[in-house]
């Protein structure tokens, strides 16, 4: 395989005139990042917790059958994004090897995991806006909730609908960016469907 | 581990280094990327089963960090907008400056081939065998084989449109 060509590019590529590099800390770096990725899945694991304990604890000290639907409502719908993230993530966290095509492999099927997140995140919001809007409504109509916090209510159902519209819309464009890149560098390696790992 | 993760930095650090300065013209960046990829070879340590030789296994978590770098970085910014680092001629010895016009020379045209040939002439550069090559990139010998064949002619015509 070796030519002069070859031999003079090898020697251009060896020849080493870069001053050597400050090595980081990787252990400490290593450590942030885990600590990092401890606090985001404690976070979200908090809110969760959070959201089942205050919205049952709600349901106890009210003892209404609306409290109690509330917090039905509640459990149901944490339980249903718990399982669809479960499901969802299942298959993403390590490639079948650890090659190039097994690498392009995971970062498309995580893409798709994202993709369908933000599918079941609009349809999840949609059922959400169902429930909350005809309730709050029906609370005003019946004189059970008074107009300015009824207007606070909608106020912030209509922001917090937004903010996780242009959210969805970003991750989903990103992704479909990614997507794009991964089908070009196939196209570019002449990828014919069969991987090695 | 960490006695493993410093003989094996020790002994891949100047290739890694290459690798990194075959994907980023500026200094920092390489040297951003060059962190990902011992961060990458850090985790991915623990779970070296020895399938494959630690070359392999070394160059397999450097490529893939590179790859979604530059997916990244093609998201953020066009590589048409930056500025290659000039070697400073009044620096060392003249040869030195030769040497370092060539080798930037040769990054710069294979900064400029598309990730798959980029991969496969930066691993044949570094002198591995073909069979080694297809066991990083996870493809055939003879992928491997048409690749190089095309990165070359590729290579060969951005240096020689340079030079003209």
């Amino acid at each position: 395989m070796m030519d002069e060509e070859l031999a003079n590019w090898r020697s251009a590529w060896l020849a080493e005139v870069d001053p050597p590099a400050l090595l980081p800390d990787i252990r400490r770096m290593a450590e942030r990042e885990k600590r990092r990725m401890v606090l985001r899945l404690g976070g979200q694991l908090l809110w969760s917790l959070a959201l089942l304990g205050v919205s049952a604890w709600w349901a106890w000290r009210w003892r209404s059958l609306e409290s109690v639907l509330w917090a039905a409502v509640i459990w149901i719908l944490t339980f249903a994004a718990a399982r669809f993230a479960i499901r969802n993530t299942a298959g993403t966290w390590r490639s079948a090897g650890q090659s190039t095509a097994a690498f392009v492999d995971l970062t498309r099927r995580r893409c798709h995991a994202s993709l369908r997140a933000v599918r079941f995140g609009r349809r999840l919001l949609a059922v959400n806006l169902a429930i909350v809007v005809p309730w709050l409504s029906w609370d005003f109509a019946r004189c059970n909730l008074p107009g300015r916090n009824y207007a606070i209510g909608m106020v912030l159902t209509a922001v917090l609908t937004a903010g996780y519209l242009i959210a969805f819309a970003w991750l989903q464009r990103k992704k479909l960016a990614e997507l794009e890149r991964l089908n070009r560098f196939d196209e570019e390696r002449g990828y014919s469907g069969g991987m090695r790992y | 581990m960490a006695g493993d993760y410093e003989r094996i930095i020790a002994a891949y650090l100047p290739a890694l280094k290459r690798l990194a300065a075959s994907y980023e013209i500026q200094t920092h960046a390489r040297e951003d990327l060059l962190q990902e990829i011992l961060l990458a070879l850090w985790k991915a340590l623990p779970g070296f089963r020895a399938d494959c030789s630690e070359r392999t296994f070394v160059f397999r978590v450097a490529h893939n960090r590179c790859l979604s770098h530059a997916w990244r970085r093609a998201r953020r910014s066009g590589l048409e907008n930056e500025l290659p680092e000039v070697a400073d001629p009044g620096r060392g010895p003249e040869q030195q400056v030769i040497d370092q016009r060539r080798r930037e020379a040769l990054l710069d045209a294979i900064r400029r081939l598309a990730l798959p040939y980029r991969q496969v002439i930066s691993l044949v550069l570094e002198d591995l065998p073909v069979a080694e090559i297809a066991a990083v990139l996870g493809i055939s010998e003879n992928n491997v084989a048409v690749r190089l064949n095309r990165a070359r002619k590729m290579l060969r015509a951005i240096l020689e449109k340079g030079l003209s």
